[in-house]
């Protein structure tokens, strides 16, 4: 019996909805809500709990990420946050009940945060004690926040050696003092290029157009034209791909 | 450690607040020089060019760490060419 088999015969004895998706995934739809899963590793699973309702600001939804426990973090596919989290197929119903109850005030962190230096070659990584925010840039303007805090909410499906956040900046929650240190440095010097670039106004704006998002309007400048509308391809395509789960749960999927 | 890293005509250069410290001055020059824009070989020879850092105007020794050549933990570098380029 493969993963998916596993998760499928788990996710249905617990009355959920499931079928095979695009790319062998598998969605399902319940009392908790929707969402989807696939098999990264052999031995498990990474489920993505739909949690739109939480909230649509990416900076709120960063912030949340890095408050979440363990390895569970929100990450955006295609305009929707998720909340997301690797375990095995044993362990897979409690861990999408867990997932689908994201607070929606943000809770207060309890995690030491970093500042790190991001340089042109490497970055400045000192010795890790324990569960630690590795914070890459400070807050800036909205525009520029929103588009870092998605930068981060979309690098969240990637992201191996951390989970990424905001902690009055964006930044990488390492939790455990064993991080594997190569692959750490790796994705902090990705990261705070990525974030660096972000940093100037028109990017920023530029980037939230292409990820479909509403940049902030300031007063007395333009709003862009281009995220203000949403494709209807894009809406039905995420439909087809999710249309069995919304049937069973009655639920709209909302797209910004 | 901090470095402002320079071209020698002071044309271009690049702040870095995280040069590793153990990273030698060669390793540290030959990824400077492209950032640079100084070309990595000779457009008629085809042979790699090599450059050196100055630190005020005196030459680093090549196998000294950052570290060990910057004790005061920032400083200013300049990247210039060798003389052995000039050669044929």
């Amino acid at each position: 019996m493969s993963d998916l088999d596993a998760a499928r015969a788990a996710l249905r004895a617990a009355g959920y909805t499931c079928e095979t998706g695009e790319g062998g995934t598998l969605v399902f739809a319940g009392s908790t809500g929707s969402g989807c899963i696939d098999d990264p590793l052999p031995g498990f699973v990474r489920v993505a709990h739909d949690v739109s309702a939480v909230a649509d600001d990416p900076v709120k939804l960063a912030r949340i990420s890095a408050c979440m426990a363990g390895s569970a973090r929100i990450t955006l596919r295609h305009r929707t946050p998720f909340a997301e989290q690797t375990c095995t197929p044993a362990e897979l119903t409690g861990v999408v009940r867990r997932l689908a109850w994201v607070p929606a005030a943000i809770p207060t962190h309890d995690i030491a945060v970093e500042d790190v230096a991001v340089g042109v070659f490497d970055v400045a990584l000192g010795a890790l004690s324990g569960p630690v925010f590795l914070r890459l840039a400070t807050g800036h303007t909205d525009t520029v926040n929103r588009a870092r805090a998605t930068y981060v909410l979309v690098a969240n499906a990637l992201l191996r050696a951390g989970k990424g956040g905001w902690i009055e900046g964006p930044g990488l929650a390492v939790v455990g003092a064993d991080a594997e240190r190569t692959g750490l440095r790796a994705e902090l010097y990705q990261m705070g290029q990525a974030l660096a670039v972000l940093g100037d106004e028109r990017r920023a704006r530029s980037y939230l157009e292409l990820c479909g998002m509403k940049a902030v309007t300031q007063p007395g400048v333009a709003a862009p034209t281009a995220a203000a509308s949403q494709p209807q391809e894009d809406r039905d395509e995420w439909r087809k791909q999710c249309g069995v789960a919304n049937r069973a749960s009655g639920r709209r999927v909302r797209i910004r | 450690m901090a470095l402002r890293i320079e071209r020698q005509d002071g044309a271009y250069g690049f702040d870095d607040p995280a040069v590793p410290g153990d990273w030698t001055i060669e390793a540290l020059t030959t990824r400077a020089a492209p950032k640079l824009r100084y070309p990595m070989t000779d457009v008629s020879t085809g042979k790699p060019l090599r450059y050196s850092m100055l630190h005020d105007g005196v030459e680093l020794p090549r196998d000294q760490t950052v570290g060990a050549a910057f004790p005061e933990r920032q400083a200013r570098v300049h990247v210039v060419h060798e003389y052995a380029n000039a050669r044929g």
